[in-house]
């Protein structure tokens, strides 16, 4: 999507000049250097290059999992430096469905039970959590797979209930950290497909980290990050 | 931050101590859990094994508290230079005193009184000094002969100024008249009436009348005489074997200090062995010597055999229990050692050398742990016992005991780290498989629970079928203590614990089945849904803590119990609210006033059945049944109402039951008053009963009788009385008023006695369960800590997953919280029924020490309330570090992991 009409539309995402250094005082290395991005309702926006280019860093941040050390990171016009403790995870839960490096899923937990937990935390009755478990585990084509721990399920299956678990509130952003890793090229494809195509229903923004060209295809928009800074 | 060295060695040894080195510096709060692990386990036995050690050693001067005279060499024949043999004596190493005693036959009379028979002692003034059991009651040695209450009591002496003496039977004609110098105590000089030499030696024979004059006298006007009469071949010769005190006798009593005697009365009975060989060269041949202090410290021995017993009974659950706290601990390790392990293995390190950076760390945790164990042991049991440790017990105890407690660590460490080896190879993939194939130890696999609880039922079942658990005297009052009759509790307490863990893991695994699984009902219900399908390290804190409760609690309760016992114990010695002794048997007992409910006079009877002294407790029933508080333990029959029933009846001891072989209805046939030529009468009494211990149980006796059945006997004074304070009244301020008023300077009233104890229910348990009380406590709230460092180690990667779909911090924590409420309630629920059955079950084995049956569980609630409240509190302390630590957590880094 071109940058001239993103700017006519209402920005999901909007990170301006983030910093981030790991490290002590004797070596910091350097994450992110100044790295500046919107992206706006709907838009689904890749981010590649190379390990250590400050990928899942960025991602991170505009979670609201880690606080840059210069600039500002907002969601859902929303700076993350604003909000602290339960309100800071009340915001995360209902506006950013975050898909994790690997395994995403609780282990202990069912697949139903994965995907009800966003629900649970934001105290939904148990009805309506009910109907939005089965509507979700329905629209990821896991229906017959409710019981299963998440052992009992394939990469491809587990990613799904990721994917389900992500949307499963509408948030305004799903944010997902490498979520075809560690599966077949034709899995990874299909994973793919589907969370770009649900969050479209939802309207949702989505930033999707990922080394893979070919899964980078499947966005609007692709960014590509080299040593911290967007090249 | 972590650091690791740059500079690889080659290979070989300096390989290992390169790897050893770089993890101990990445993780070194490994090495400290290590060194924690081994340390409970050798702090627990050590001190423990000290502990022994230390109460042992009080038992030598226990057992000797009540020997008035160590040692008597007795002369084997009235030529003996006496004095030079004395002399000889006291200079003996280590001879304290070594003082002239004689003792003879003889006849006193008063004017022209008839003449009686009398015992004649003949001391040096300063024995009374230091043998105050000789209590001079009037006048003084110095102004002639001194006279027993007795002979003073006797018609035709209470008004004589002047005694005469001579021999009896066919001895040359000899009279010697002395003034009456005063009025001496002899009932607690034992050693004067105690026969001093042979299989009888110790056996005191009650003559009536005794008098005392110096030993200069004797030796001047008596002694020729008496050797004369010998010469003759009047006077009996010397009979070792004899079951009479001597005619006559020339005697050196030899005092020797009670610190020089070892500490262990095993150590002590030999010492004392040696001590009157040498003792036997220093005096020559013309003497025996006769140990009176063996007979204690052999039977103290015994008991301190049992003593070890009792404490390993008591301390060893706890070592267990430490060493499973490391194999739990191992545990929480688990993660960090297969990362460490793993990222060896993508640097080229071999399985072999893996291996031996295992072996290397776990000897210097084990090194580091076992110093910290006996430093933690030695300083706990120096607190509790109130000196320094390595002054109380022998060098050499100390060091054995130390090296079993660092064997004991090393064992457990070995175990451990075995486990660790094991457990670390396991891929993170099969540890998670355990989520859906559920958790199956091998102790649930192999029904452990139940073997153990079936071990420990069946080694009671044939104890009780055996006898094990009943009273049966040995030698004396020496009793026998089956150790595998112990293995009983060790079993009942672990097949205990398992069984309610399976249970509640059963009941949890119910719960939690996915394919039962109903939508989530609250955040609370889903982490106790999620704890049950993976309940291993919450099971592994929970059997830890339970069986280190049960452990306190047990301890804690046999403890209370035993304080219990020795109290209803000393109730018993007594035998009433107050015991009355008058200082003279002539003082007539006056009324006591509105402050006394009963009185009831008890007289204690010389008899002898066959060639056996014994004495009879002869009682008025009907007033006795009103002023006892205590009854007695009878083990045949019936008690007191069988003597008002029937007055020729007797009960007897269970002793004189089995030497005698007889029961109810038996005759029992004695002699009353056999050393009182005046008084002497056989009777015959029927058997009413048999008993363990019938109050008052001070001073021993072995039959009870009324006293109508004996002829003679109430012709004689009591010995004391017994006392029963009226309803709403104090015995203490009671006893204070009767001895301002009524009683004043004539009579001695005690409230409670301290009686000649066994070494075993004499000792101190309150240190000891201290000790175990505050171990098993931190031990449990180590378990809880343990459980707490894995959720911090290896549940991270969950803890940032729900923070990244929008948990907040009290929704996170809920899950590691309820987590350790769940052990911490659990350990409680299940710790303290389990310890107090436990308990119940030790008074059982233990309570056969006791004269009266001890009571089935005294409940210390304020010490059960206080381990309940350590445990929560230490727990808490440990859970809410491992909650902050969770808080602490940084999730972009954790999720970023693959």
């Amino acid at each position: 999507m071109p940058n001239d009409m993103n700017s006519a539309m209402v920005l999901a995402v909007e990170a301006v000049g983030l910093t981030r250094t790991y490290g002590g005082a004797g070596a910091r290395l350097p994450a992110l250097k100044s790295v500046s991005l919107n992206v706006v309702r709907g838009e689904v926006v890749a981010v590649t290059g190379p390990s250590g280019s400050g990928k899942s860093t960025l991602l991170a941040i505009l979670a609201g999992l880690d606080l840059p050390e210069t600039g500002i990171a907002r969601l859902a016009g929303t700076d993350w430096q604003t909000l602290a403790g339960s309100d800071r995870a009340r915001f995360r839960r209902r506006h950013c469905g975050f898909i994790a490096q690997g395994l995403a899923l609780l282990p202990q937990a069912t697949a139903a039970e994965n995907i009800e937990v966003p629900l649970l935390l934001d105290s939904i009755a148990a009805a309506e959590r009910a109907r939005r478990v089965v509507r979700a585990l329905e629209r990821v084509g896991l229906s017959h797979l409710t019981a299963s721990l998440t052992d009992e399920l394939s990469g491809g299956e587990q990613q799904r209930v990721a994917i389900a678990r992500a949307l499963v509130l509408e948030p305004a952003v799903v944010l997902a950290d490498e979520p075809t890793c560690n599966l077949d090229s034709v899995t990874a494809q299909t994973i793919a497909r589907l969370l770009v195509s649900a969050a479209r229903e939802r309207g949702a923004a989505v930033i999707l980290v990922t080394h893979d060209p070919a899964i980078a295809q499947h966005a609007d928009r692709i960014v590509t990050m080299h040593s911290g800074a967007i090249a | 931050m972590t650091r690791a060295t740059t500079t690889t060695p080659a290979t070989g040894r300096g390989m290992s101590f390169w790897l050893l080195r770089r993890s101990m510096l990445r993780a070194p709060w490994r090495l400290v859990l290590e060194a924690i692990a081994v340390a409970f386990p050798v702090a627990m036995f050590a001190a423990t094994l000290w502990y022994v050690d230390a109460a042992v050693q009080s038992m030598t001067p226990n057992a000797l508290s009540s020997v008035q005279v160590e040692m008597r060499a007795v002369a084997k024949s009235l030529d003996a230079d006496i004095t030079a043999i004395n002399s000889r004596l006291a200079a003996a190493p280590g001879v304290k005193l070594a003082e002239p005693f004689a003792a003879a036959k003889v006849l006193v009379s008063s004017g022209n009184s008839g003449q009686l028979t009398a015992r004649l002692f003949a001391v040096d003034p300063s024995y009374y000094v230091s043998h105050p059991w000789v209590r001079i009651v009037e006048g003084s040695p110095s102004q002639g002969a001194m006279l027993s209450q007795s002979v003073r009591g006797a018609a035709e002496f209470a008004a004589a100024t002047s005694i005469t003496i001579s021999l009896p039977g066919d001895a040359p004609e000899f009279s010697l008249t002395l003034p009456i110098g005063g009025v001496a105590d002899l009932r607690e000089a034992t050693t004067w009436f105690s026969i001093p030499y042979g299989e009888v030696q110790g056996d005191i024979v009650t003559v009536p009348r005794a008098i005392i004059i110096d030993t200069k006298t004797f030796e001047r006007e008596l002694l020729p005489v008496l050797r004369d009469w010998a010469k003759k071949g009047g006077l009996p010769a010397f009979d070792p074997g004899s079951n009479e005190l001597p005619s006559a006798s020339l005697e050196s009593h030899v005092s020797i200090d009670h610190a020089d005697y070892p500490p262990d009365p095993g150590e002590a009975s030999i010492w004392t062995g040696q001590r009157q060989k040498a003792l036997g060269r220093q005096a020559g041949s013309a003497v025996i010597i006769a140990d009176n202090a063996a007979e204690a410290l052999l039977e103290s021995h015994a008991d301190a055999i049992n003593a070890k017993m009792l404490f390993l009974l008591l301390g060893i659950p706890g070592v267990l229990v430490a060493a499973a706290l490391g194999l739990t601990g191992a545990a929480a390790l688990v993660e960090s050692y297969r990362r460490e392990d793993a990222l060896l293995r993508m640097r080229g390190a071999t399985n072999g050398q893996l291996a031996g950076l295992a072996m290397l760390q776990a000897a210097v945790a084990g090194f580091a742990g076992s110093v910290l164990g006996l430093l933690a042991a030695a300083l706990a049991v120096s607190a509790v016992t109130g000196r320094p440790i390595w002054q109380g017990v022998p060098w050499e105890n100390l060091l054995l005991s130390a090296a079993l407690a660092v064997a004991a660590g090393g064992i457990s460490s070995a175990i451990r780290v075995l486990g660790l080896r094991r457990a670390s190879r396991r891929s993170d993939t099969a540890e998670r498989r355990l989520l859906s194939h559920g958790w199956s130890p091998a102790w649930r696999v192999a029904r452990l629970d139940l073997v153990a609880l079936a071990v420990g039922a069946a080694v009671l079942a044939i104890n009780v079928l055996a006898g094990g658990l009943k009273q049966s005297p040995i030698e004396g009052t020496a009793l026998m203590l089956s150790f595998y009759v112990l293995l009983a509790p060790l079993a009942l307490w672990l097949g205990a614990t398992l069984l309610l863990t399976r249970g509640l893991l059963a009941g949890l695994s119910t719960f939690s089945k996915p394919e039962r699984a109903s939508p989530l009902a609250s955040w609370t219900g889903t982490s106790l849904r999620w704890l049950g399908r993976r309940p291993a390290h919450m099971a592994r804190a929970l059997i830890t803590g339970t069986l280190a409760v049960a452990f306190g609690a047990e301890v804690l309760t046999f403890a209370a119990t035993y304080r219990t016992a020795k109290d209803v114990d000393q109730s018993a010695a007594i035998g009433s609210d107050l015991r009355v002794t008058p200082g003279d048997p002539r003082f007539a007992l006056p009324s006591l006033g509105p402050d006394i409910a009963a009185v009831s006079p008890i007289r204690l009877v010389p008899a002898r059945v066959n060639t056996d002294r014994k004495t009879v407790l002869a009682i008025e029933p009907s007033s006795f049944a009103a002023t006892a508080t205590s009854a007695p333990r009878m083990l045949q029959g019936v008690g007191l109402q069988a003597l008002v029933k029937d007055p020729n009846g007797v009960l007897i001891n269970n002793e004189l039951a089995t030497d005698l072989q007889l029961g109810v209805g038996d005759k029992l046939e004695l002699t009353i008053f056999p050393d009182d030529f005046e008084s002497a009468k056989d009777m015959q009494l029927t058997v009413l009963g048999v008993y363990s211990a019938f109050p008052p149980t001070f001073p021993a006796t072995e039959a009870v009788t009324s006293v109508g059945s004996l002829p003679r006997a109430e012709l004689v004074p009591p010995d004391f009385y017994l006392a029963k304070v009226a309803p709403g009244r104090q015995a203490a301020p009671v006893a204070a008023s009767l001895e301002r008023g009524p009683l004043a300077q004539k009579f001695v009233v005690a409230t409670a006695l301290a009686p000649k104890q066994r070494g075993l229910t004499a000792l101190n348990l309150g240190g000891m369960s201290l000790l175990e009380a505050v171990g098993a406590s931190l031990v449990a709230a180590i378990g809880v800590a343990v459980l707490g460092a894995f959720l911090v180690i290896e549940r991270r990667r969950e803890f940032a997953i729900l923070l990244s779909v929008g948990a907040d911090s009290r929704q996170i924590l809920t899950g590691p919280a309820l987590e350790g409420a769940v052990v911490v309630l659990g350990t409680l629920l299940f710790g303290i029924p389990i310890g107090l059955g436990l308990g119940m079950l030790a008074v059982k084995v233990l309570g056969l020490f006791f004269a009266l049956e001890p009571p089935l569980l005294t409940l210390p609630l304020g010490g059960l309330a206080a381990l309940a409240a350590f445990v929560i509190a230490t727990s808490t302390l440990a859970i809410g570090i491992a909650l902050a630590a969770v808080l602490r957590i940084r999730p972009a880094a954790i999720l970023r992991a693959p």
